[in-house]
């Protein structure tokens, strides 16, 4: 299925089937195209990055792969099934995790509330308050406190565990590092990248392009709409460049 | 002091009524977005539910009540659900006229099955028992509203704090698109929360019904009147709520102390007027929250014609109206002079919410003060007594916009309806005004031609109309126009250019009372005479739907409000199997209307260019499919 590719020029990653899959999708707000035809694919087990600055599209891309947004055309692809019609809570329950950019939490709830909230998709509370103690021990000591007082760092500390303690089988992270200390940052991307080695499929939207390089495999580049690099993470220099100080034109 | 201690007690017990019905308010509120106008007019039919489930059927009083609470309220409560599910992520208009839509189109079911003449006494819950605390006698039913009322709170406050369904509600309050990421189903919420809010509003309804005579739209506003306490709680907290049900109720019972609250015929009104003004005050004194720039809902708004073609159109709508008062049939005639009055209120409404985006609640106080300025002062004296009618119109009209100019959105309605509240006790219920006797209302001479024929009289009033629909067109197209759509699209942004938009608000205002107030003349010549019972709060909500269904946006679009009035009061008079007919007709025309925001003139006129474009696209086949641009919604905010 994934076999035929509808805009050639652009290479694929591979050719085995992904959790999650983007074929030549447009969406946008009313009117308004944002994306202009792109192909997303995330891997099992693997980071993959999406990199570009901003108004790229980036977020808008994550929106449609979780349901927030119904594509206006081409595919969503889960688990190698054509989805498109899916709503977000759908896709929810079925393992696809989004955290917002932002701290996608609620503020007005307790931490507890917060991760009870969680398994609403279908997974154990135990099991996601287990992980969640394990992996950031501060948050723990924060149980009883309200969301929204956590600090910034806590904040995308309980965002990321309520995304990736409930199972799923792949995660959407739209820029984890923004207006976080660099200890902060690589604290979350190690919890990051245990989820990945543990067989999730893993996407990062990052606008520093170099936190997001060095822990994904694979990068895409987006620029106005679309996709401007896909492949390695270590060859995407060039595009990134290109895309961020505005060289034009695609680079292959 | 015994007293005070008495009525203090009894005002602590009816606020407890008055809890039950306003958290079922705020819970369905918070949760879905929507704020049910109808929840009045749920609470009404449950206490005629129980009625006849009690009554009728004979069934015993706990059996009647589970019934009505825990089956008939949820499962409305999944109706309304279904109902409005397509407003979910509408503008607040479009929900709050669909609630209101509800309201009225309950109210005139309630009418229907159960006539408003006949007389239904509803025994005491709990029968005549009553115990005495401290030296003052209070009937069980009393300790049992303040059980069911403790019992809510406690039971609501478990189910938020202490459940997962309560912590997946609260997560939909805070955040709804986070909480589909999370998993959760949205309409199952919703469900949910409007079931437990009808069940509620069910309970509030039997609670007041207990020991009273049943009347469909006295329970209604008794219902209605817990909407002060919600604001209270600023549609938000639930013990704050509480809290302002408790005041309302102390303050409306410690008027029965004697040496609180004197005698005389005003301070008996003003007593009536207390949940009116408890709302007004309430909705302007607790404050409402940041200024939020609203959310963006552009839309299209069909043209503005050109002042000439509006009047040729206006003409040939008048030299209509002559000729088939005239040469039509002579029951039909009446009927062609109402449609001419209505569409003339209907266009205040165009003024006020159609041009400038603030809805209005409160018209038919302004219509009534119209009726009595014609009747009493200057009778018979044509265009002067109807610039007097407006002028006091639009001088009531500009103080009750003074306070609330400030406010915008459901607030702003919400306060209007309080006004409407207060007027009908304090200005039109007094007998001094119109009260229950009224007044006669003379139809005038214009330069010297009597119009007391009802075909002159139609003919002047589609005059009148036209006038005023020719003024409103050449403002809608001049600057201050512009001023006025710059309002409606988004208040915050007016501001920031520098609009003194409070001042705008209240020239509106008073723009829209001064047409009702002429209106109002109208509508008494046509009625010959008027009393207080003819400018209830619940008319304006009619005219509202009437002037949405018709089309709020256009003038045409009053017009064809006033044409449809007219046509549904001449088949109620032609059949009167069909009364009640008006209320249950206009509400679910409002409701399947619903999201086509510029009602029936609206499709007309994009059917009209439809026609047109095929017209100028025919023989050339590459023209562009002619489609409904003309009429779209932008979708959404960025």
């Amino acid at each position: 299925m994934a076999a035929a590719h509808p805009s050639p020029g652009i290479p694929l990653l591979s050719g085995e089937p992904f959790p999650i899959a983007l074929y030549d999708v447009h969406a946008g707000y009313g009117r308004i195209e944002v994306l202009h035809g792109i192909d997303i694919s995330v891997r099992q087990g693997e980071v993959t990055a999406l990199l570009g600055p901003n108004g790229a599209g980036k977020t808008t891309a994550l929106n449609v792969m979780s349901g927030l947004l119904a594509p206006t055309s081409g595919c969503r692809h889960v688990a190698g099934q054509h989805l498109n019609g899916a709503d977000a809570d759908v896709l929810a329950r079925i393992g696809i995790s989004h955290v917002r950019e932002g701290r996608s939490i609620f503020p007005n709830l307790s931490v507890d509330d917060n991760l009870l909230v969680a398994t609403a998709s279908g997974s154990s509370l135990t099991r996601i308050r287990d992980l969640s103690f394990t992996l950031f021990p501060r948050l723990a000591e924060r149980r009883r406190q309200l969301a929204g007082s956590l600090s910034g760092g806590e904040k995308q500390m309980l965002a990321l565990t309520c995304g990736l303690g409930t199972d799923p089988s792949v995660l959407l992270i739209d820029e984890l590092s923004m207006g976080l200390a660099p200890m902060v940052v690589a604290e979350l991307y190690r919890a990051v990248a245990a989820v990945a080695a543990a067989g999730v499929g893993v996407l990062v939207v990052e606008q520093f392009a170099t936190v997001g390089l060095q822990f994904a495999t694979n990068a895409y580049v987006m620029a106005h709409g679309v996709i401007t690099y896909a492949g390695p993470s270590d060859g995407a220099t060039k595009a990134i460049h290109a895309a961020y100080l505005g060289a034009g034109g695609q680079v292959a | 002091m015994t007293e005070l201690l008495q009525f203090t007690l009894f005002g602590l017990m009816l606020g407890c009524v008055y809890a039950v019905a306003a958290m079922g308010l705020v819970l369905t509120y918070n949760v879905t977005g929507v704020f049910n106008f109808a929840h009045g007019a749920v609470g009404m039919l449950a206490a005629f539910a129980y009625y006849e489930l009690r009554v009728e059927h004979d069934l015993p009083t706990v059996v009647a009540i589970l019934i009505v609470v825990f089956v008939l309220g949820p499962i409305s409560g999944l109706a309304a659900e279904r109902l409005l599910r397509r407003f979910r992520g509408a503008d607040f208009g479009s929900s709050l006229v669909v609630t209101i839509a509800l309201t009225v189109g309950l109210l005139g079911l309630g009418q229907k099955i159960w006539d408003p003449g006949e007389a239904r006494p509803v025994p005491l819950l709990l029968g005549d028992r009553r115990m005495t605390v401290l030296d003052v006698p209070i009937s069980y039913d009393r300790l049992v509203q303040v059980a069911v009322a403790v019992a809510v709170a406690v039971g609501l406050r478990f189910l938020l704090f202490r459940t997962r369904v309560g912590a997946f509600m609260r997560a939909v309050v805070d955040d709804p698109e986070l909480g589909r990421l999370k998993g959760i189903r949205p309409v199952v919420i919703a469900r949910i929360s409007w079931m437990i809010g009808f069940a509620l509003a069910a309970l509030g309804g039997v609670l007041f019904a207990g020991g009273q005579i049943l009347s469909a739209v006295v329970l209604t506003l008794l219902v209605l009147n817990a909407y002060g306490a919600a604001m209270i709680g600023r549609l938000r907290s639930l013990p704050m709520t509480f809290v302002g049900a408790l005041a309302l109720g102390l303050i409306q019972e410690l008027t029965n102390v004697s040496w609180l609250w004197p005698d005389g015929e005003v301070f008996a009104r003003t007593r009536l007027a207390i949940p009116g003004l408890f709302l007004i005050a309430a909705v302007l004194l607790v404050p409402s929250g940041r200024l939020s720039a609203g959310r963006q809902v552009g839309r299209r708004h069909p043209p503005t014609p050109t002042v000439t073609r509006s009047a040729l159109a206006g003409a040939v709508l008048v030299a209509a109206v002559a000729i088939s008062a005239h040469a039509g049939p002579d029951n039909a005639t009446r009927f062609i002079a109402q449609a001419a009055v209505m569409a003339t209120i209907a266009l205040s409404l165009v003024t006020v919410t159609g041009t400038s985006g603030l809805v209005s609640l409160t018209q038919y106080l302004f219509v009534g003060l119209g009726a009595f300025a014609y009747g009493e002062s200057f009778g018979g004296n044509g265009i002067v007594g109807l610039f007097v009618a407006g002028g006091l119109a639009a001088g009531v009209g500009i103080l009750a916009a003074l306070p609330s100019v400030r406010l915008s959105g459901l607030h702003l309605a919400l306060s209007t309806f309080g006004v409407a509240l207060v007027g009908r006790e304090l200005v039109l219920g007094d007998d001094r005004v119109l009260g229950v006797s009224g007044i006669q209302v003379p139809r005038p001479d214009v330069f010297g031609i009597s119009t007391s024929s009802d075909a002159a009289f139609a003919v002047f009033a589609a005059i009148v109309f036209v006038l005023f629909a020719l003024g409103l067109v050449a403002v809608r197209r001049s600057r201050w126009g512009r001023r006025l759509v710059a309002l409606r699209d988004s208040e915050l942004a007016a501001a920031t250019v520098g609009l003194p938009v409070r001042r705008t608000k209240v020239i509106v205002f008073a723009a829209s009372a001064f047409m009702a107030g002429c209106g109002g003349a109208l509508f008494g010549g046509l009625q010959g005479a008027v009393n207080g019972t003819q400018f209830e709060p619940v008319n304006s909500l009619v005219i509202v739907l009437f002037a949405f269904v018709g089309g709020i946006t256009t003038v045409s679009g009053a017009a064809v409000a006033g044409a449809l009035f007219a046509l549904l009061s001449y088949m109620e008079a032609t059949y009167p199997d069909l009364s009640g007919l008006i209320f249950i007709a206009i509400g679910a025309a409002a409701i399947s209307l619903g999201r086509q925001p510029h009602g029936i003139s609206g499709l007309l006129i994009s059917a009209g260019n439809r026609l047109r474009d095929a017209w100028t696209a025919r023989g050339r086949r590459d023209a562009p499919a002619p489609g409904p641009a003309d009429l779209v919604e932008v979708g959404g905010t960025a």
